[in-house]
């Protein structure tokens, strides 16, 4: 496997250090780059040919079966290796050196039954591939190394995503390791265009990123910016899939996020349909799609599922719950201090009613109470699993109750405010919802100032910035604001699946129809 | 360093712009002093004071007179001023054996000014007045009928930032504080009931619709006659609406009133009837009683040998048979024909008699031909203008003429009740 790495040497580089022709040295040395850890074995050997050799590789992440193969392989007397296969070999692999003196490796890797091998002569190489799950062979009186394809470790089996859980479409989610992934995507997209492009970012933590799309479809232009992007990460150890998400974000002072995570692989699948661009990291379930627009957020896999018109009725939901999560404690302080006329009579008395006796005024009483929903939600995520929801659910009403018997807040607030979690809840995307709620605050200190002024102005300052994001080059307002009236299909709205004919225009795509019009099915014919 | 003081001038404008400005009109909910409901009463000297003194002890609502403005200024007081204060611990929902607190209070204030009643009333109550969810309006008949007080009164009403065009006006021949004071029982409000009551044309014929303070600045400001809702029978338990208080254009003050059958007429007359029920005679012996359920009408105007227009009516009313007494079988098409004809009659008396009354009595266009006119014969309208209510008095010489058609659709579940 090839790896563009804008790191290309690790820190702990030895620049052009090769592979001494003497076993025992390169043993010692091996021992002593690595500190001789216990999870380092190096097994001696002794070949079926008499050579003597060694196999060194790291327990835990080279899988056991595969190795006894080896080394049965290599102990075996059918991998007799005479002077001449010796000599054949080191006639393809080390011409250059052309002294012929057996500093070649004098087993064939073919001969080998493990589908990757591969000859080294690098230290830097041969130390990564074992710390990365290879077997590394030397053989006494060869300067060169053979690295075989032993990976295999204890991972996480494929499970149904717990962020993002649909009723109606698959059920199995990503898991930490990118190989899965790869093999999860591959399975859904059996496109020979899929490309896969390999990365190695982070100087000491060497994370391996995969830059997946549909080529012939996506924008060459988006491919070669995000790798571009990739590129330029230089930083010891990315974790996870945020440290590159904020990497190349288009403005990493806005709120609102402009790269999608998800944890599902039909939503990675669907998106590189799309066009779209979809970034595998090692390490995390979370995966990363660009570009995306505000809609993006609103939209769930499920959509296309189910009936096109439950799905419109549900996003006009969402839209709705977003405003709902953003603007309704606002709202309320609004309302409550400032526009009392605006409220119908009978609900102006009857808040004023309830208001009776609460000793904080109205703009308190808010901040408060999402406070504490917030540290409700927080504490809940900390807790065991069992006994997180049961705060999260329990602990609300409890709170929320006791505070209402107590007097400190009135029951309109407590209903405001489970509202307000309820309606962020029903928000598909996890990052999103984080967004609307860090930005409900900003909106409810703009009421608290200047009213339904100031959630107006709120609004304002919000919609420009919002105009002004860009992912990835494209407008983050989606078909909305350049009007792409076309992409309104699936905007609020999905039409049918079979009205749904071209990509989304927004995206520049190569290929911009996904079904093949009357005409065009005879012109295949 | 110029770009960072620059920025550093930005930062102090906008937050020196929050500072000032935030926050300065930030009023809690529960500091307001709802005033649902205002009762304007015309002051009688003297005899006033007494009358008040009791009434503040002996009203269990809480009603609290004022009189303690003292004997100077109540001398010159023009109007006693009733507000309705909402009380909001009474308003919530509360379990059944608490003992249920007044949902308001009444507060009566003296005075020649509106604004300054409103700060006495501020000097009063723990909570500022708040008139944006007003309600009601209520003049008394003395007030509507002293030349000048009715427009001077509603001044008020419509110029502050705080009122709204939306509150109903109503007029009493009885007390104004009276009809505040009713509170029927499963209302909490008396504010909110008779706003209630005011909009059940639907099931009455003889309830004007409901008039807004707006509408009757445009009529004041048009100089032409309008209607306002009469509310009377101010009782404890209830209060009537019914009736109309004829406005004059000329004056703009109070002329008198048409009583619940001449309003019906008019209702007609205005293509105003939602619902409601008419009467009829069947025979000698026999009633029966119709309930519109449609109407529809049209207006023809046709010029006489004069000049003046004379106004043609058709109205067409559809409607069901809801009671009948010594009717013969309601089936039979001969009595059909015939209820139609007793029906379309007795509606073209009541018709008749509003015509009657507004033309030879009071003189006040309140039918609204004159809109009529300004709108389908403009240039006629605009010669004779000066003279439709005032100087050759024009609208009290028109010929009006009533045709009334009445279909009775359905004649109920049973045709007989009695052999």
């Amino acid at each position: 496997m090839e790896y563009k790495s804008p790191a290309e040497k690790g820190p702990n580089s030895q620049t052009g250090r090769v592979p001494a022709a003497s076993l025992a040295e390169n043993v010692q040395y091996m021992k002593d780059q690595l500190q001789s850890p216990e999870d380092l074995l190096i097994k001696s050997i002794v070949m079926a040919a008499g050579q003597k050799g060694a196999v060194a590789c790291i327990d835990g992440l080279v899988d056991k079966q595969l190795k006894v193969q080896i080394l049965q392989t290599l102990m075996q007397e059918r991998l007799s290796i005479d002077s001449a296969g010796a000599k054949s070999n080191e006639a393809e692999q080390g011409a250059e050196e052309g002294d012929g003196s057996g500093d070649g490796m004098p087993v064939e890797a073919g001969k080998i039954p493990v589908q990757d091998a591969r000859y080294s002569t690098d230290w830097d190489d041969i130390l990564l591939s074992i710390l990365t799950g290879d077997t590394a062979l030397f053989v006494e009186g060869a300067k060169e190394v053979l690295l075989l394809g032993s990976k295999g470790w204890k991972s996480r089996a494929v499970e149904e995503p717990q962020t993002e859980t649909i009723i109606r479409g698959p059920r199995d989610g990503f898991t930490e390791d990118i190989r899965t992934n790869t093999a999860l995507l591959r399975r859904r997209v059996k496109d020979v265009n899929l490309r896969f492009e390999s990365f190695r970012i982070g100087r000491r933590g060497r994370k391996d990123v995969i830059v997946a799309y549909l080529n012939g479809v996506v924008n060459p232009q988006l491919v070669e910016e995000v790798k571009r992007r990739i590129t330029t990460i230089d930083i010891d150890d990315p974790e996870g899939s945020g440290y590159i998400e904020q990497w190349i974000t288009d403005r990493y002072w806005s709120p609102y996020p402009q790269i999608l995570n998800t944890e599902r692989p039909d939503k990675v699948a669907g998106a590189i349909m799309q066009g779209k661009v979809a970034l595998l990291i090692d390490g995390t379930p979370f995966q990363l799609i660009m570009p995306i627009m505000l809609s993006s957020f609103i939209q769930s896999p499920e959509d296309y599922y189910q009936n096109w018109i439950l799905s419109s009725v549900l996003r006009i939901l969402r839209v709705i719950s977003a405003f709902v999560a953003l603007f309704l404690p606002g709202l309320y302080i609004a309302l409550l201090e400032y526009h009392h006329g605006l409220l119908p009579s009978k609900l102006a008395f009857s808040i004023a009613g309830t208001r009776e006796g609460v000793p904080f005024p109205a703009v308190v009483e808010t901040f408060l109470m999402e406070t504490t929903l917030e540290l409700l939600r927080e504490a809940g995520i900390r807790l065991p699993k069992p006994i997180g929801q049961t705060i999260g659910v329990v602990g609300g009403l409890v709170i929320g109750e006791a505070a209402v018997t107590a007097g400190i807040v009135s029951p309109v607030m407590v209903v405001v405010v489970a509202v307000t979690a309820i309606a962020s809840f029903a928000i598909p995307s996890y990052g999103f919802a984080v967004s609307i709620r860090l930005l409900r605050f900003g909106i409810m200190l703009a009421a608290a100032i200047f009213g339904l002024y100031g959630i107006v102005l709120a609004l304002i300052m919000n919609c420009i910035h919002l105009a002004n994001l860009k992912s990835f080059g494209v407008a983050y307002t989606g078909p909305l604001a350049p009007l792409r009236l076309g992409d309104w299909r699936d905007f609020i709205i999905r039409v049918p699946v079979m009205n749904m004919v071209k990509r989304p225009a927004i995206l520049e795509t190569m290929d911009e129809v996904r079904i093949n019009t009357d005409d065009q099915g005879e012109k295949n014919k | 360093m110029r770009i960072r003081s620059r920025r550093r001038i930005a930062f102090l404008f906008v937050a020196s712009s929050i500072a000032l400005s935030g926050c300065w009109d930030r009023v809690e909910i529960d500091q307001r002093g709802f005033i649902v409901g205002v009762g304007v009463d015309a002051v009688i000297q003297e005899v006033d004071e007494s009358s008040a003194e009791e009434e503040s002890g002996s009203t269990p609502s809480g009603e609290q007179t004022n009189s303690a403005s003292n004997k100077k200024q109540n001398k010159k007081a023009k109007y006693k001023v009733t507000y309705q204060v909402v009380t909001p611990s009474g308003m919530k929902a509360e379990n059944a054996n608490a003992q249920p607190t007044a949902a308001y209070f009444h507060l009566t204030v003296e005075g020649t000014t509106f604004s300054t009643m409103e700060a006495n009333l501020a000097q009063r109550m723990s909570r500022a007045p708040f008139f944006e969810h007003l309600k009601v309006l209520i003049f008394s008949e003395a007030v509507a009928r002293r030349p000048g007080d009715f427009a001077e009164a509603i001044d008020y009403f419509l110029r502050d930032s705080q009122m709204r065009r939306s509150t109903k006006v109503m007029v009493t021949p009885n007390k104004a504080s009276e009809i505040l004071s009713t509170q029927p029982p499963g209302e909490r409000l008396p504010s909110a009931y008779l706003e209630l009551v005011s909009s059940n044309g639907a099931n009455s014929s003889r309830i004007l619709p409901h008039t807004r303070i707006g509408e009757v600045q445009e009529s004041l400001l048009k100089n032409k006659s309008f209607g306002i809702q009469t509310v009377s029978n101010g009782s404890r338990t209830y209060s009537t609406l019914n009736g109309t208080a004829v406005f004059s254009g000329r004056s703009n003050r109070l002329i008198g009133f048409l009583d619940g059958r001449e309003t019906a007429g008019l209702n007609f007359l205005r293509d105003s009837i939602k619902g409601g029920h008419i009467e009829f005679p069947y025979g000698d012996e026999g009633r029966g009683v119709f309930i519109v359920q449609r109407m529809t009408r049209r207006m023809r105007v046709s010029f006489g040998k004069d000049g003046l227009p004379a106004f043609d009516y058709h109205i067409e009313v559809q409607g069901s048979l809801n009671e009948a007494y010594q009717i013969p079988d309601t089936l039979s098409e001969k009595t059909l024909y015939r209820m139609d004809e007793y029906v379309g009659q007795s509606i073209k008396q009541l018709i008749e008699s509003a015509i009657v009354k507004l033309q030879k009595q009071y003189r006040c266009d309140v039918i609204e031909l004159a809109d009529y006119m300004s709108r389908k014969h403009h240039r006629w309208w605009s010669k004779h203008r000066g003279q439709w209510e005032r100087g050759d008095d024009l609208f009290s010489q028109v010929p009006i003429h009533v045709q009334v058609k009445a279909h009775i659709h359905r004649t109920g579940n049973i045709n007989i009740s009695e052999e």
